[in-house]
């Protein structure tokens, strides 16, 4: 201590160490040269003892007793006269008193003290936090850099120049494990903080710190843990990089394209509806029952525009009578063509060549627009001249597979969502919008300048929108469900529709390639190669669930690095990219859901998109079939064998695992860990995607949409009684009264439903009276009263405007902890599954030795 | 006080039922209301809940020179109703002559009642053309013109028009719907037919023909609580929120639509 004190005292300076101030100004000033040589003499002759000095102060007698001291140091006040005589228990019992007072007087009450300020700083962050305007305030940022002080080109060079720097010495600076571990608590300390202001600064600020936690990660990965020794273990080590670096770009280009969502309003049309344009309607159809094209060309039919200047067109490539009686008895066009080349864009370019409408607009057959579709959206053909096609968002009133087969309909956001919410909103912002196929209209003259719709790839609708965009052309999206659907019904033709996307997408990658040609900027080729490069995540996904089981199995190491190591570099990339993720994308796509869509088809896509690389032209185009009925609940076996046997892997591999981490593998545990939780998580998201595999039966054939209509009902002997609906669709009504009303089945009974103001009644038949609810079917129904049903209900303007109100916020842990339930479930009804699988298949054995016998 | 003269072209439409079911909506609302049967059929009162054709009224009090509305009642629903009276046709031809000579006969009567301010007076007619109903028209703030879901209510249409134009120059009446029964298609379709023709002067909220109101005056009882959850109780209660908001709504007591 003494010889501590004096080196200290020689190197600062301080020639006096016994006065107090002298050690504060040299703390500060250093000494000038004689000085400092003046001390240096000093300090030999003087040798100061600062213990005995401290003694002395205190009255403590016998310096080497540590008795002696505590009491003085505590008890005693200072200058108080020395005494040696003192007994040990009344000093102990008075010490440890006086300890504890202090320690609860002073330490807990500071301590208290401190915790309560910290919290009340941060109640007030937070109160505060929602009261600001986070959009004006990003309005008044964007408006400042738009000062002409800001304008200038060097200062934002230079502004760029010096980020590219610090950006540059953040990711690339070696750090101990402390100092990594340092960053991370850095950077998820003030995500932690940030993501709770709303808006798109912040999310912004987020991004930030997601790109520099993530490109830190891929440079250490990058420079410092690929194993070179062994060729088997480098093949391995680059095979998961190349993943890496996949999701790494997908990752990095998604933060632009959905850096600032544009959120488009409607914008009015002109007064004077004489010069409203002539808008042509088609709804394409080729082998969808009538009973799902009806509503949508009956809804069409109601949308809210000059009757003289709107003709809707079925064109049926399924060529059927019935199509043809229909189209006549509701009054609308019908075409057909002699052979269905390039189907469905083949079939609208046959119908752009037969009508002369100034726009188009396109409805899949089971889209039913609401009555405001042009009115909300032909606005924005008027304040933009050079605007080629306005989409609108794929609205599904159906659940999707996964909702339906995981029961999370209405709860968490489906995977369109993220689509239709967010990217395209994002995409919109860079003059980016694609064309999705149905619920858009296009102006025919530019779309009669690209050829009409592409037909050289299987998704024709986004490369006919790459095609406008290479002529200059601007696209636009409003993100208001302005029509909606059926999802797609079981988990065979989710993939199906799928496969054909990736593998459309695939064929614009290598055919037109977005970074390449004329006609782009760069950041619409960022927007469209996002898009592309998204369905090229069969691989890497499948890597990713692969990857931990190299060790597990062979004890192969794939990363060349220390397992504490890695979780350090690992974790600020995950967790700052779904904290930033969670903020951006929260209300559209919850935490860890994207793993769980992108599992289930991860294998079925992985053939469409290589074999599209390499030979374009292969394959045909499928239609995705729509209106059908699961009508019993089964295990889709064909389509879960590959996560099966992921499962498996997974779950051999987790079990060596645990061997490895017990018995054969302790010296390095961290490694086993680290490969032991991955493969929980790759369990738990396999066992989603087996539980997405049990097909749960539908219950009705056509779908019923839950809302609150006013209703009157008139019964037979006169009297009404109003009440109001819980669902509809377009078979029935389920009705809940005031009181309870017990009828027969089967008794007729009208029902009004009001379409803004005007009443339509329909006539009915109960079929379910129980207490205060109410069921009826609809009782053949004429065209015209479909046509009024259809106004009522789907095609009535708010009717999606509140879909997504009962959805819950995303909160990561909950998500995950959901998912995990979901994956367990999934591995139950496996099992059940297995169980029945394994009884049928063993009669069948039995039945057939019988037969032998016999 | 807001005066509205309930008058139709054709006969049997129901002013004198949706007179009373509308004064008694007005009193459950706390508005003062003050129902005035100036038919000579003597209705109104019967309707609105008392139990024997009124022997007196305004007729009777006229013919024996007392003041005007000595003889109205009120029910149980805080409505005031004045009858006619009980008439014959020697008093009734006495009658229409002094009408005839003083055609502000009504409008001045109804200016010495001293009634509350923002209360309503509710004045039923007999069918047009008639003395009556002509008095009702001049003396009246708004003229609401009832009809019928048939043929003759389109075909009649004029007839109010005009016969308002020589009372009240520059006024038009406002129209609601009774006894609508939307299972019909025609009648849905008249109606639709009227609504384009007439636009904002028919009242969005047509009256529903509904087994309801029958009951009602058959148990003497309220419309509102016997069946609260009937379409037609909904219908009226649309109707007078949308004349309260609208037409019924300036203070001036003129309606110019």
């Amino acid at each position: 201590m003494r010889h501590f004190l004096l080196w200290a005292a020689r190197h600062l300076g301080v020639f006096r160490p016994d006065q107090l101030g002298q050690w504060l100004r040299r703390l500060i000033w250093l000494p000038n040269a004689d000085e400092l040589a003046a001390s240096t003499r000093l300090e030999v002759r003087s040798r100061l003892d600062p213990l005995g000095w401290l003694a002395k102060e205190l009255g403590v007698i016998d310096k080497r007793s540590v008795r002696q001291w505590m009491l003085y140091l505590f008890i005693f006040p200072p200058g108080r006269p020395a005494r040696t005589e003192t007994s040990f228990w009344s000093t102990f019992l008075a010490l440890s008193v006086h300890i504890i007072g202090l320690l609860f007087s002073n330490v807990v009450w500071i301590l208290s003290a401190g915790v309560r300020a910290l919290r009340w700083l941060w109640q007030r962050l937070l109160s505060f936090l929602p009261t600001v305007n986070h959009q004006a305030v990003g309005r008044r940022l964007e408006g400042w850099l738009e000062t002409s002080s800001f304008r200038k080109p060097w200062l934002l060079w230079l502004l760029v120049l010096f980020s590219i720097f610090f950006f540059w010495l953040v990711v690339t600076t070696p750090f101990t494990w402390f100092g990594q571990f340092l960053f991370l608590v850095c950077l998820w300390g003030t995500a932690l903080f940030v993501r709770r202001i709303p808006g798109n600064l912040p999310a912004l600020i987020l991004i930030a710190l997601s790109v520099l936690a993530s490109c830190r990660y891929g440079w250490w990965r990058l420079t410092q843990t690929i194993p070179l020794d062994s060729g088997w273990e480098t093949f391995l080590a680059i095979g998961l990089l190349l993943a890496e670096i996949y999701t790494w770009l997908v990752l990095l280009l998604g933060y632009i394209q959905t850096a600032w969502p544009l959120k488009r309003h409607t914008l009015s049309l002109p007064a004077d509806v004489a010069l409203w344009p002539s808008v042509d309607v088609f709804i394409p159809t080729y082998n969808e029952p009538l009973k799902v094209v009806e509503p949508t060309v009956l809804a069409a039919k109601g949308i809210d525009w000059p009757s003289d200047k709107l003709n809707i067109y079925i064109l049926d490539d399924g060529r059927r009578d019935d199509f043809r009686r229909f189209a006549k008895e509701a009054g609308v066009g019908y075409i057909i063509r002699p052979d269905n080349a390039h189907a469905k864009a083949g079939n609208l370019n046959h119908a752009l060549k037969l009508t002369c409408g100034e726009y188009v607009a396109i409805f899949d057959c089971d889209h039913l627009p609401t009555s405001s579709f042009l009115q909300s959206t032909m606005g924005w053909f008027y304040k933009d001249k050079r605007c080629a096609m306005l989409q609108t968002p794929h609205h599904f009133f159906s659940p999707d597979t996964f909702e339906r087969n995981l029961g999370t309909f209405r709860k968490v956001p489906n995977e369109g969502a993220l689509f239709y919410g967010l990217i395209q909103d994002g995409n919109d912002f860079w003059n980016a919008t694609f064309f999705c196929g149905s619920c858009a209209v296009l102006r025919r003259g530019p779309l009669e300048e690209v050829g009409g719709v592409a037909v050289e790839t299987v998704t024709e609708d986004a490369h006919t929108a790459l095609k406008l965009h290479r002529l200059g052309y601007t696209t636009a999206y409003i993100n208001i469900p302005l029509a909606a659907g059926l999802a797609t019904e079981s988990l065979s033709s989710h993939i199906g529709q799928r496969i054909r996307w990736a593998r459309g997408m695939a064929q614009i990658f290598r055919l037109d390639n977005p970074f390449l040609g004329k006609g782009l900027s760069f950041f619409q080729r960022i927007c469209y190669g996002n898009a592309m490069l998204h369905f090229f995540y069969g691989i890497p996904r499948l890597v990713f669930l692969t990857a931990p089981l190299t060790y597990l199995y062979f004890e192969v190491h794939i990363i060349n690095a220390a397992a504490a190591m890695l979780a350090l570099y690992v974790l600020p990339h995950i967790l700052q990219a779904n904290l930033a993720n969670a903020h951006i994308q929260g209300a559209h796509r919850h935490s860890f859901w994207a793993e769980v869509y992108e599992s289930v088809l991860a294998w079925y896509i992985i053939l469409p998109t290589t074999l599209a690389i390499f030979n374009p032209g292969a394959g045909k185009f499928n239609v995705t079939a729509k209106g059908g009925l699961i009508e019993h609940s089964f295990f889709d076996w064909a389509i879960s064998k590959p996560y099966i046997v992921l499962a498996t892997l997974n779950i051999v591999g987790l079990s060596i695992g645990l061997g490895r981490l017990f018995f054969w593998n302790t010296f390095e545990m961290g490694t086993v860990l680290l490969n032991l939780t991955w493969t929980i998580y790759n369990i738990l998201i396999l066992g989603a995607a087996i539980g997405v595999a049990t097909e749960a039966r539908q219950v009705r054939v056509s779908h019923r949409v839950s809302a609150n209509l006013l209703v009157a009902l008139h019964f037979t002997d006169g009297s009404t009684k109003m009440c109001r609906t819980e669902d509809y669709s377009m078979t029935g009504l389920g009705l809940i009264l005031d009181q309870e009303l017990e009828l027969p089945v089967k008794e007729r009974v009208w029902v009004s439903l009001w379409n803004d103001e005007v009443e339509f009644a329909f006539p009915t038949r109960v079929i379910a009276s129980h207490g205060n609810k109410l069921g009826v079917q609809f009782d053949n129904l004429s065209i015209e009263q479909e046509a009024n049903l259809v106004q009522c209900t789907f095609a009535r303007p708010d009717a999606w405007s509140n879909w997504s109100n009962e959805q819950g916020a995303d909160r990561p842990l909950q998500s995950l902890i959901e998912i995990a339930a979901f994956g367990f479930k999934g591995y139950r009804s496996l099992w059940r599954n297995l169980g029945k699988g394994l009884a049928r298949q063993r009669q069948l054995v039995r039945g057939w030795l019988g037969r032998q016998v016999i | 006080m807001f005066k509205i003269a309930i008058v139709s072209a054709a006969g049997g439409v129901g002013r004198s039922t949706l007179t009373a079911s509308l004064a008694t909506l007005l009193a459950q609302r706390g508005i003062s209301v003050l129902a005035l049967d100036f038919d000579p059929e003597n209705l109104l009162s019967t309707l609105l809940g008392s139990d024997e054709v009124s022997l007196g009224g305004l007729l009777p009090d006229f013919l024996t020179r007392k003041a005007f509305g000595m003889s109205a009642l009120v029910n149980s629903n805080e409505v005031a109703c004045l009858p006619f009276g009980r008439s014959n046709e020697a008093s009734l031809v006495t009658f229409e002559q002094h009408l005839r000579t003083e055609p502000e006969w009504l409008k001045k009567c109804i200016a010495q009642i001293d009634y509350p301010p923002g209360a309503f007076l509710l004045m039923d007619t007999p069918r047009l053309p008639s003395i009556y109903a002509r008095q009702a028209m001049v003396a009246a703030d708004l003229v609401l013109a009832v009809l019928a879901p048939d043929v003759r209510s389109l075909a009649l249409l004029p007839a109010v028009e005009v016969a308002l134009s020589r009372c009240a120059p520059g006024h038009q009446p406002i129209y609601v719907m009774n006894g609508l029964d939307s299972t019909r298609a025609l009648q849905s379709d008249l109606l639709a037919q009227l609504r384009s023709s007439l636009q904002l002067r028919l009242s969005p909220h047509p009256i529903h023909r509904d087994e309801a109101i029958p009951r009602a005056v058959a148990n003497q009882a309220n419309l509102q609580s016997l069946s609260p959850d009937s379409l037609v109780a909904h219908d009226l209660n649309g109707l007078l929120s949308w004349l309260l908001a609208g037409p019924a709504s300036s203070h001036d007591g003129r309606t110019y639509i």
